[in-house]
């Protein structure tokens, strides 16, 4: 045989060209006994071979705690009986119900208050896209990530029409066992300043404007924007419900809290140019492909989504009691994702992936700046350093920010739930 | 296909940990990322588990590692662990000497193509040229000759960077 190629030796070195090709592997053992070229060649590769398998053990850990599989397993949902299509039957039962159920205050004393309850609280949310063009993509995008469950629920329910539905949704959970409704935010509360009108709904409301996005989703896009709505005093009512969390999640968040601050400040640019459309709690989660994540008993200002390098996003904005504006992003995998090949496929070329095109082509957006951008301007100025966690929570990325002491955002943090419409 | 993922987590983790950190320079994002990548590995449970892992952990990672905000990261980190090094450990200690060095080989694999940086990053934890190539999708013949590129490189540029340093301290 011709003389061996460095590709060759360092096959052979490794025991690969063995592996791969027995017949050429005994073929270059032959050819070495034979070529003093070739086999001090040979030596010269071993050298590399070996110098740089060790500054790779300088360079990289070789021994790491491995963290409990039962925190992946409970992150993933993927725990004895509980498969992924099990999980999507119960996302399509979560979807359909539209009960108002109290939640307490905990945000309060977790902050310093005084951790009287405080019941009630409301907030509002865009209930459909900011913009018409932007409104049969997103819902037809939407309706085509839901799982085929939960889109068969939907279709199932359809016929029954609002007022079916918020019957079903009484007997779940009767009015009469609502909290009060508190004093109007606009009284002195504070919110977001971003979003000053989105504070009218009214919690009683909560119920038929609930039903009203079930409508929404079910039977296709508005007429009317979010902004409309909102401006003619009908905003819809959010209001999180604490659902139960499993203890596979709690150990989950419990092994994943990591402090986000830098990982906040390097991806603020990313956010901040991003394209963020406003979305009912349905269409967030249903965008996600999982259960909407945020602080139990605060208010939601406003749920936007994106998708930012790939990744599918959703921003939560609720208010602590302070008056903060506490920011939640949500992120997972988007289709780019779902399978290896197409994994694969986005690896090689980064550019087609559809997160970079559309933020680049329409640049910045005002509303999307929101906190993520403020995080480089409030910690230059080290008034109200902005502070951030970021944690692995129910098998979805939770980045959370709020300029708040950093014991107390951890705390906030073991306060987040699954949010659905009360 | 049944899957013990119990298994593969066990066997695989400490690999795409080491993948990982050879890819963002953060062990403990290292952590999340290989974390996230189970996660998802749960979710789909791919038939060819291994393969599946480090080609989405590999994504992560470049997510992770695009642009210029990575850069700076980087940077800063690099930066910060020199500056900071191991304030109780007196100067000159054989520990010293280890972070200088891990410093210069992280930068030297920083000057690699992304290609070979990948394939040795994926040699070194623990895949074979089969898997590589999966992988990859680069031919399991090319992958020793990308290695042998790779590794003569690193060697080379490290080499480099401590003659740079023993001229500036001459």
């Amino acid at each position: 045989m011709s003389h061996a190629t460095e590709g060759d030796l360092h096959a052979y070195l490794d025991g690969a060209l063995s592996a791969i090709d027995p017949d050429a592997a005994e073929r270059l053992t032959v050819h070495l006994a034979r070529c003093a070229d070739c086999r001090a060649r040979l030596e010269r590769e071993r050298a590399v071979r070996d110098r740089s398998t060790e500054l790779l053990a300088v360079a990289l850990p070789d021994t790491v705690d491995i963290p409990p599989f039962e925190a992946i397993e409970g992150a993933a949902g993927a725990g004895p009986g509980r498969g992924y299509a099990a999980r999507m039957r119960h996302l399509a039962w979560a979807a359909s119900v539209a009960v108002a159920v109290g939640a307490g205050w905990i945000g309060h004393a977790l902050l310093g208050g005084t951790g009287e309850a405080v019941p009630g609280v409301r907030s509002a949310s865009g209930e459909v896209s900011g913009g018409p063009a932007a409104t049969a993509d997103r819902l037809a995008n939407a309706e085509a990530d839901v799982p085929e469950e939960m889109s068969e629920a939907r279709r199932n329910e359809a016929p029954g029409g609002a007022a079916g539905r918020a019957e079903g949704a009484a007997g779940a959970a009767p009015r009469d066992e609502l909290p009060r409704a508190p004093a109007p935010r606009g009284q002195g509360g504070a919110a977001p300043a971003e979003a000053p009108h989105l504070q009218s709904a009214k919690v009683e409301e909560g119920g038929a404007r609930g039903a009203a996005a079930e409508d929404a989703i079910a039977s296709g896009p508005p007429s009317r924007s979010a902004q409309e709505r909102v401006e003619a005093g009908e905003a819809d009512s959010v209001r999180l419900e604490a659902e139960a969390v499993t203890p596979e999640v709690l150990r989950s968040v419990a092994s994943s809290v990591v402090d986000a601050r830098q990982d906040i400040e390097a991806r603020g640019e990313l956010f901040a140019n991003a394209v963020w459309r406003p979305a009912t709690l349905e269409e967030a989660a249903a965008w996600l492909g999982r259960p909407l994540l945020a602080v139990a008993a605060l208010d939601v200002a406003e749920i936007t989504v994106s998708e930012v390098e790939g990744l599918r996003v959703v921003r939560v904005r609720q208010t602590l009691p302070g008056g903060e504006p506490i920011e939640i992003v949500l992120e997972r995998p988007s289709a780019a994702f779902a399978d290896s090949d197409r994994a694969r496929a986005g690896a090689d070329e980064p550019a087609a992936r559809s997160g970079e095109s559309p933020a680049s082509a329409v640049g910045l957006n005002d509303r999307a700046a929101g906190l993520w951008r403020q995080v480089g301007r409030l910690g230059a100025a080290a008034a109200t350093p902005v502070e951030g966690v970021r944690a692995l929570i129910d098998g979805v990325w939770v980045t959370v920010a709020a300029p708040v002491a950093s014991d107390s955002l951890r705390a906030i943090v073991s306060r987040i739930e699954r949010a659905r419409r009360p | 296909m049944s899957i013990d993922w119990s298994t593969v987590y066990r066997d695989t983790y400490q690999e795409l940990h080491r993948f990982l950190t050879g890819k963002v320079w953060d062990p403990e994002r290292a952590h999340d990322l290989a974390q996230e990548t189970f996660t998802r590995a749960l979710r789909h449970e791919p038939d060819n588990p291994r393969a599946w892992l480090f080609s989405v952990a590999a994504n992560l990672a470049r997510d992770e590692a695009r642009g210029a905000v990575r850069r700076r990261r980087h940077l800063q980190l690099l930066k910060t662990e020199t500056e900071a090094g191991d304030p109780v450990a007196p100067a000159g200690t054989a520990r010293l000497e280890r972070e200088e060095t891990k410093r210069e080989v992280r930068e030297a694999l920083e000057r690699l193509g992304d290609r070979d940086r990948e394939v040795l990053l994926l040699w070194s934890s623990g895949n074979s040229y089969r898997e590589i190539a999966d992988i990859t999708g680069l031919a399991v013949g090319a992958i020793g000759t990308t290695l042998a590129r790779a590794r003569k490189r690193l060697v080379d540029e490290y080499e480099g960077l401590e003659t740079d340093v023993t001229r500036h301290r001459g």
